[in-house]
C-alpha cells in the first residue's frame, strides 16, 4: 500500500506553497521548492489543488456597498458625542390609561379628563410661579415654600445637593449593573488569547482591568458633566422664571394703581 | 469543474477587486499615520478621509468573516466608532492598519461566539438577493451560474475553522502579506503560513465535495 504521509521534506515544502502561490517566497526558497516539485508528483498534485482553491476564491466577489463616507463619518461623530441619557427613574412616562383600546366614547372621556387634569396642573404651576414657590424633596416628603412678590426670592441652591445625591445613586446603580458584564468580557478575552503564555495572559488581563478602571472613571466624569449641566439649567430656569414674574408685575402694577 | 494548472504562481489570474485591498492608498494621498496625526491636531476632515479609505475594506472583511451583511454593517459601525474614539490616544506602536484589522477581527469573533452566523449566510446572502443592498457581484452574462459558484465558494470559505478563515481572507481578499497577518494576529509567521496551507487544502476538499 502506498504511504500517503508526506515525508519531512514534503511537509516543509507544503508549508511554503501558499507563499509560493502569492509570490512571497524568497528566490532561494522558491528555487528549492521548484527543484523539489520536479521530482515529487505528490507535491505537484498538492500545489495544483491549492492553486485551484486560490482560483476559486476569486469567484466570491462582493459588490461595493456604495455608502457615502461623509454620511458615515457624520453618523459616527453623532454616535461618539456623549448622549444625555435621562435615567429611567426620572424619565417622563407616557400616559397609558387602562382600557385604552376601548370604545371611542371611553377614549373621548379619557381625553377630556386628561385635558382637565393638564389644565389644572398648568394653572397650579402658574400660581406657584407667581408666588415664587420653592419645592424641596427630602425625607420622603414634599415641602413647598412661598415668597410673596417683593420679598427676598428663595434660592435654588438648597435643592442641588439632594438632586446631586439622587443622580449619583442612579449612576452608582448603573456602574454596579455593568460590572458583571465587564468581568465576563475579561474572561472571554482570556480565552481568546489562549495561545499566549500564562505570563503574557496575566499582563493582558492587567491591562484590560486598567482599561476597565479608566472606562469607569470616564463614566463617572460623564455623570459629573451631566450633573453640572442639570444644575446650570436649573439656575437658568430660575433666572428666567424670576424675570418673567418681574415682567408680569411691572405690567400688572400700573393697571392696579390706575384703578 | 474548477480550472487546474501546474505552471508557476504567475499564471494564477484574477485578483480581488481594486480598492478593497488594504484600504488602497494613491501615491499622492497621505498615509494612515499622517491622517491620524492630522486628526490629533484637530483636523476633523482627516477622519472623513479615513472613513472613505477604510469603510469598504472593513465591510468586506466583516462580511467574509461573519457571513452576514447586516452583521458586517454593525461591525463596520462599531469599528469606525472605536476608531473615532481611539484616534486621540493612538500612539503608533503598531501600524494603524494592523490596529484596525485587529479591531474588526475581535468584533467578528465576539459576534460569532454569540451565534452561528455562518449558517445564516448559506441561507440568505449567498443566495440570490433582490434587495439590492449588498449583493454578490454579478459579472458577464452568466449571472445565475456566477451566483451559484459564488455561493458554493462562500459556503466553503465560511465552513472553514475561524483561524484558517481569517488568514485566508486577509491574504487573498485584502492582499495582506503573511508577516503583516502575523502582526495582526499576534502569531508567528510560520503559524500563519501553516493556517493558510491548511485553509487552502480544506477549501479544495470542501469545494470538491460541494461540486459532486
Amino acid at each position: 500500500m502506498k504511504d500517503l504521509t508526506p515525508s519531512g521534506s514534503c511537509a516543509r515544502m507544503r508549508e511554503e506553497m501558499p507563499a509560493f502561490l502569492y509570490c512571497e517566497l524568497e528566490a532561494e526558497a522558491r528555487a528549492e521548492l521548484e527543484q523539489h516539485l520536479t521530482g515529487c508528483a505528490s507535491c505537484r498534485d498538492e500545489l495544483a489543488a491549492m492553486r485551484d482553491a486560490r482560483v476559486a476564491l476569486d469567484r466570491w466577489r462582493l459588490a461595493s456597498a456604495g455608502d457615502d463616507p461623509r454620511v458615515l463619518a457624520r453618523e459616527i461623530r453623532r454616535q461618539a458625542e456623549p448622549a444625555v441619557v435621562v435615567p429611567a427613574a426620572l424619565a417622563p412616562r407616557p400616559f397609558m390609561p387602562r382600557g385604552s383600546h376601548g370604545s371611542d366614547g371611553s377614549r373621548g372621556r379619557l381625553v377630556r379628563l386628561a385635558a382637565m387634569v393638564s389644565g389644572s396642573a398648568a394653572a397650579l404651576f402658574l400660581a406657584l410661579c407667581a408666588l415664587s414657590t420653592e419645592v424641596q424633596v427630602g425625607d420622603g416628603s414634599l415641602r413647598l415654600g412661598f415668597t410673596l412678590p417683593g420679598k427676598h426670592s428663595p434660592s435654588t441652591t438648597a435643592l442641588a445637593p439632594e438632586l446631586e445625591q439622587h443622580v449619583r445613586s442612579i449612576a452608582a446603580q448603573e456602574v454596579a449593573m455593568r460590572e458583571p458584564g465587564l468581568r465576563q468580557s475579561q474572561e472571554e478575552l482570556a480565552q481568546r488569547y489562549s495561545f499566549m503564555t500564562k505570563e503574557e495572559m496575566l499582563q493582558e488581563i492587567l491591562r484590560l482591568s486598567q482599561a476597565v478602571d479608566v472606562a469607569l472613571a470616564e463614566n463617572q466624569r460623564s455623570w459629573d458633566d451631566r450633573l453640572t449641566t442639570l444644575r446650570n439649567d436649573a439656575v437658568r430656569n430660575d433666572i428666567d422664571q424670576r424675570r418673567a414674574i418681574s415682567d408680569i408685575y411691572s405690567y400688572i402694577r400700573p393697571a392696579s394703581t390706575d384703578r | 469543474m474548477l480550472e487546474t494548472s501546474t505552471t508557476g504562481p504567475d499564471s494564477v489570474v484574477p485578483r480581488v477587486a481594486e480598492g478593497v485591498q488594504r484600504g488602497a492608498i494613491g501615491p499622492m494621498e497621505p498615509s494612515d499615520e499622517e491622517l491620524v496625526l492630522r486628526f490629533q491636531r484637530g483636523d476633523e476632515d482627516a477622519f472623513e478621509a479615513m472613513v472613505a479609505r477604510w469603510n469598504e475594506p472593513i465591510l468586506q472583511l466583516a462580511t467574509r468573516l461573519t457571513g452576514d451583511p447586516e452583521e458586517a454593517k454593525d461591525v463596520r459601525q462599531m469599528t469606525l466608532l472605536k476608531t473615532y474614539q481611539g484616534l486621540s490616544r493612538f500612539e503608533g506602536r503598531a501600524r494603524f492598519s494592523t490596529w484596525l484589522y485587529r479591531v474588526v477581527l475581535n468584533l467578528c469573533r465576539d459576534r460569532q461566539r454569540s451565534h452561528d452566523a455562518r449558517t445564516r449566510l448559506t441561507e440568505s446572502s449567498a443566495e440570490a438577493r433582490d434587495d439590492g443592498d449588498y449583493v454578490l457581484e454579478e459579472t458577464g452574462f452568466h449571472v445565475a451560474r456566477d451566483r451559484e459558484v459564488a455561493s458554493v465558494v462562500a459556503q466553503a470559505v465560511l465552513a472553514l475553522p475561524t483561524a484558517e478563515r481569517e488568514v485566508l481572507v486577509l491574504r487573498h481578499y485584502h492582499d495582506l502579506p503573511f508577516p503583516a497577518i502575523a502582526e495582526v494576529l499576534g502569531a508567528p509567521v510560520t503559524t500563519v503560513k501553516s493556517r493558510m496551507t491548511r485553509g487552502l487544502t480544506l477549501l479544495r476538499t470542501r469545494l470538491a465535495a460541494l461540486e459532486t
